[in-house]
This record gives structure tokens, C-alpha cells and sequence, in this order.
């Protein structure tokens, strides 16, 4: 009992609480792509690559001495820039198509590789440290996390919690919720649409610029860091549910806990393999995902 | 010059015509009534006149201005608002968020919000006690009384209305009736497609009567309704 205790307080519990802050940045980034394809159906491929383009941006700011704290305020603003320019330059016009879902898919896709690209020749492949604002380590009950690791937690929450409150307590959340079950609706109310999609589509971007600056100075950067974490953004989205909200906050923190518990017991190749078995296994279950759609709660 | 003209209107969806020349005009603060049968075209005539449609040929007139082809957004801001057949509520949203929505295409100071958002209010009790609950809480006959606050709160000089009378219990079409009537006497216009040919008659100044896209008639209520032959087209 005494060793049951005793594993479970020095192995078990760092590892959850580790799993813990992950899943809540994994969650900034599921929900910019769960809102992107809530409302505008479209599947940003390239949301991975603005995650990264955030991580890139803090490096360069902080190398620059700009300092951590104006990196943190000013990357969103610049990834959600470039998402403006993704939105209006080259979703925009595809969104009349009936065929909207496959050809911004596409789109993104290609987006995504050139952004690679651009990294891979603009800052060479390899990985870049970016100091954090703050080292240390708190103690709870003799469990040791990083000061940083909290501070990434307290931020991800603060943005989630900020983001629940816009969609569904505001009048403009109001909006973005009428436009996501029926937008011709909201536009014969004199509400120009496109502003609403332009409007979320660089908040979902700025989210993942967040996420970007926030998980730097722990995984450091490095050209395909937005793949990686894409794959499991979207499984993040599947098993909440596409288009909703809580359910990528929800699946976020489950996943995140499925494959860190896991990788103490199994290599953690295979522990990443466990995570798309849930997810598998959701789709076979439940294939509309744990939640409702946003709009449908 | 008329608050509202249509000339000559063509319409079709992708794979077929459905309006052929549909010309009417509507002054302000009267009631038009548009009577026909399913399939006759009035439901498209609507959605064109909002911008859901282009129209394939012919002029739309507001207030001395063509807005024939412009988004939705744009048509409302002018002045018009639809309330679809399928009254098309946001079911998720609460009754004061469907209302508010109303209210977003232009600035508006909080007093001014509460003004417009009191006067439907008044106009339908029931949604007051009802603000906080959901669309899809409401009975049938709530709903088109949201659907028609909803159009209100922007205050519009013209309503578009198709069919606000379908599936409800009579009771209820006469409220409904009278709160279109009282929106005529507080100057806002009317549009009216509508199957219940003898209540819409009985409020409206002038009817048309559309058959596969083309108005076969147009009069006085009383010379609509004195037209044997029409009586049997609309089975009145």
C-alpha cells in the first residue's frame, strides 16, 4: 500500500500534472481549428504551421531583445495577421463554392508545406531554444514542476476560459453562434458574414500563435514542430467533436493524459498509437465526436 | 414615386426558371398581399428580393434606389426585412439573443437598443416572459412572433413575409394577423405571401395573384376575391 502510494505520488502524479499543461495548450490549438471548421466547414491544414510560425516569431522577438513578455502579446497579433492574409487572400474566395470543404482543404494543405518551407530556408532545420520568461521550480506536496510550465498552464486557461465567455456570453458570440447553423439568416439581419468569418478565422489563428510563444520555451522550435502537433490537434477535434468548443477543451485534457500515462508503461511511440485508437474508437462509437457541434448545443 | 417596385423580375435556380416577369409595387405603410400555389414562385420572388438570388433579369427599386443583386447585409441596411416560411429561429440561441441579432447592422446606443427591444416586447408580452429561455423551447406560434420581433427591432420600412400563418392553431393566426395589422398603422410596409387567401385579403390594400411565375391577376382585395375563376385557382 505504502508503494502503491509512494508510485503514485512520485511517478504518477508528476506525469499527470505535466500531461496536464500540455493538454491545455493542445487545447488552444483544437479550438482555433474546431471554431475554424464550425463555422466556415473549412479544415485549416495550415493551423499547425501558424503554431509553429508563433514559435518562430518568439524566437526571433526574444533574440531580438524584445523581451519574453511583449513576444507574448505581440505574436498573436502577428500570427493572426498572417491568418488574416491566409483568410482573405485565399479562403475567401473559395468559400461560395458548394465544393468549399475539399478545395480550402487543398488549399491549406499546399499553404502548409510552403510555410514549412519557408521555415526549413529561413531558419534551417534545425532546433532553436527559446529561453524562458522565468526559471525555478514550485514544490507541491514534493512534486517539483518547472515555474514556467505553471505559467503556461494559468495563460492556456486564461485564453480558454476567455474564448468560452466571447462565443457564449457575449452579443458577438451570440452572432458567431447563429452563423454557424445558418448563416444566410445572420446576413439578412444586415450582419456582413464575411467579417464574422474573417473575425474568427484570425482569432483561431491568434490562438494558435498563442500556443506557439507559450510551448517554445519547452519544446524549443523547429520546422515540422506544427505537424506533429497538428496530428494531434485533430484528434483532439474528432474526439470532441467538430465545431465544438468544450469538447476540445474535454478531449484535449483527455488525450493529453491518455498518452502521457501511457508512455510510463509503454514506449512512447506506442503511446501516441494508443491516443488514435481512442480516437478510432470514438469515430466508431460516436462519430459526430463526445459534443455537440457549436450552434447545436 | 412607390416605397417599393419590382419591374419585369426574372428569377430561376440552377436548374430551372421559376419567376417570369413579375412586376408589383408596394407604398409605404400598406399592406401587399400575394396570394398562389405552392410552386407558383412568390416564395422565390421574396428570397430574390432579399438577395438570396440574383435576379436573372429585371429591376428591384427601394426607396429610388436598384438593389437588385446585392448581398443580404446590404439589403437590410436599406430597409427590408424577411421573416422566412420555416421562420428559421437560431434554436440554440436564447429569445433576447435571437432579438438582439436584429440590432447589429448598425450602431446603436444602449438606450436605443432597449427602446427598439421594449416595442416587441410590448408588442408580444409573451416573449418578455420568455427572454431567457431558448428558441427551440418556444411553441410554433411563439416562434413566429419571434421571427417577426426578430425582423422588427431593426426597424425596417419594409417586411418581406412569407406564409406566417402556416401550422399554427387559429387562435394564434389571429394573433399573428393583428400584430401585422399593427405594424401597418406604426408606417412599416408589408409584403405578404400567404395560403390564408381571406385573412391576408382582409388586411391588405392590393393582392396579386401568381401562377407558374407570372402574376395573373392584380386588384383591390374586394376585385380578387369577386374573380370566380381565381377563387377556384386559390380554392377559397
Amino acid at each position: 500500500m505504502e508503494d502503491l502510494l509512494g508510485y503514485l505520488h512520485v511517478v504518477v502524479l508528476p506525469q499527470v500534472i505535466d500531461a496536464l499543461i500540455i493538454g491545455v495548450a493542445l487545447a488552444l490549438v483544437a479550438l482555433g481549428l474546431t471554431l475554424i471548421f464550425g463555422l466556415l466547414d473549412v479544415i485549416n491544414l495550415a493551423h499547425g504551421d501558424l503554431y509553429m510560425l508563433g514559435g518562430y516569431a518568439a524566437f526571433m522577438l526574444v533574440g531580438w531583445g524584445a523581451g519574453y513578455w511583449s513576444a507574448l502579446v505581440l505574436v498573436p497579433i502577428l500570427v493572426g495577421a498572417v491568418g488574416w492574409a491566409l483568410e482573405e487572400l485565399g479562403i475567401r474566395p473559395l468559400l461560395p463554392r458548394a465544393d468549399r470543404a475539399i478545395v480550402t482543404l487543398l488549399l491549406t494543405f499546399g499553404v502548409s508545406l510552403v510555410l514549412r518551407d519557408i521555415a526549413q530556408v529561413v531558419w534551417g532545420t534545425e532546433t532553436h531554444a527559446v529561453a524562458p520568461a522565468f526559471t525555478g521550480i514550485v514544490s507541491f506536496a514534493e512534486v517539483f514542476v518547472p515555474t514556467y510550465r505553471l505559467f503556461v498552464f494559468g495563460i492556456a486557461l486564461i485564453a480558454i476560459f476567455a474564448t468560452w465567455w466571447l462565443v457564449y456570453r457575449t452579443r458577438l458570440g451570440a452572432v458567431l453562434r447563429a452563423t454557424a447553423v445558418d448563416p444566410s439568416m445572420v446576413a439578412s439581419f444586415g450582419i456582413p458574414i464575411r467579417w464574422v468569418y474573417g473575425l474568427t478565422f484570425i482569432y483561431g489563428c491568434g490562438l494558435a500563435g498563442l500556443a506557439g510563444v507559450l510551448l517554445s520555451p519547452i519544446y524549443a522550435v523547429f520546422p515540422t514542430m506544427g505537424h506533429d502537433f497538428l496530428v494531434m490537434a485533430f484528434a483532439v477535434v474528432i474526439v470532441g467533436g467538430m465545431g465544438s468548443i468544450i469538447g476540445a477543451v474535454v478531449a484535449a485534457l483527455l488525450l493529453a493524459q491518455v498518452q502521457g500515462l501511457a508512455s510510463l508503461w509503454i514506449p512512447p511511440v506506442w503511446a501516441e498509437t494508443l491516443v488514435y485508437g481512442v480516437m478510432l474508437l470514438v469515430l466508431v462509437a460516436r462519430p459526430g465526436g463526445l459534443f455537440n457541434r457549436l450552434g447545436e448545443a | 414615386m412607390p416605397l417599393f417596385e419590382l419591374d419585369r423580375l426574372y428569377a430561376r435556380y440552377d436548374y430551372a426558371p421559376v419567376v417570369h416577369g413579375v412586376s408589383f409595387s408596394v407604398d409605404a405603410g400598406e399592406i401587399v398581399s400575394i396570394f398562389g400555389r405552392n410552386g407558383a414562385g412568390k416564395t422565390t420572388t421574396l428570397r430574390t428580393i432579399m438577395g438570396w438570388l440574383r435576379p436573372s433579369q429585371g429591376r428591384i427599386v427601394f426607396e429610388g434606389v436598384a438593389i437588385g443583386g446585392m448581398s443580404p447585409d446590404r439589403v437590410f441596411r436599406k430597409g427590408i426585412a424577411f421573416i422566412p416560411e420555416d421562420r428559421r429561429i437560431f434554436a440554440t440561441l436564447s429569445v433576447e439573443e435571437n432579438l438582439i441579432l436584429g440590432l447589429f447592422s448598425r450602431w446603436r446606443s444602449g438606450a436605443e437598443q432597449r427602446l427598439q427591444l421594449d416595442r416587441v416586447f410590448d408588442l408580444f408580452p409573451r416573449l418578455r416572459e420568455r427572454r431567457r429561455q431558448l428558441g427551440k423551447t418556444l411553441s410554433g406560434g411563439e416562434q413566429q412572433m419571434l421571427a417577426i420581433g426578430r425582423a422588427l427591432v431593426g426597424a425596417p420600412k419594409l417586411l418581406l413575409v412569407d406564409e406566417p400563418s402556416e401550422g399554427l392553431a387559429p387562435m394564434v393566426v389571429n394573433e399573428i394577423f393583428e400584430s401585422l395589422a399593427r405594424m401597418r398603422s406604426e408606417g412599416v410596409a408589408l409584403l405578404l405571401v400567404e395560403q390564408n387567401v381571406r385573412r391576408a385579403a382582409a388586411i391588405s390594400s392590393s393582392c396579386y395573384v401568381m401562377e407558374k411565375g407570372r402574376i395573373i391577376k392584380h386588384g383591390t382585395p374586394a376585385d380578387v376575391m369577386a374573380d370566380e375563376a381565381v377563387r377556384q385557382r386559390l380554392s377559397v
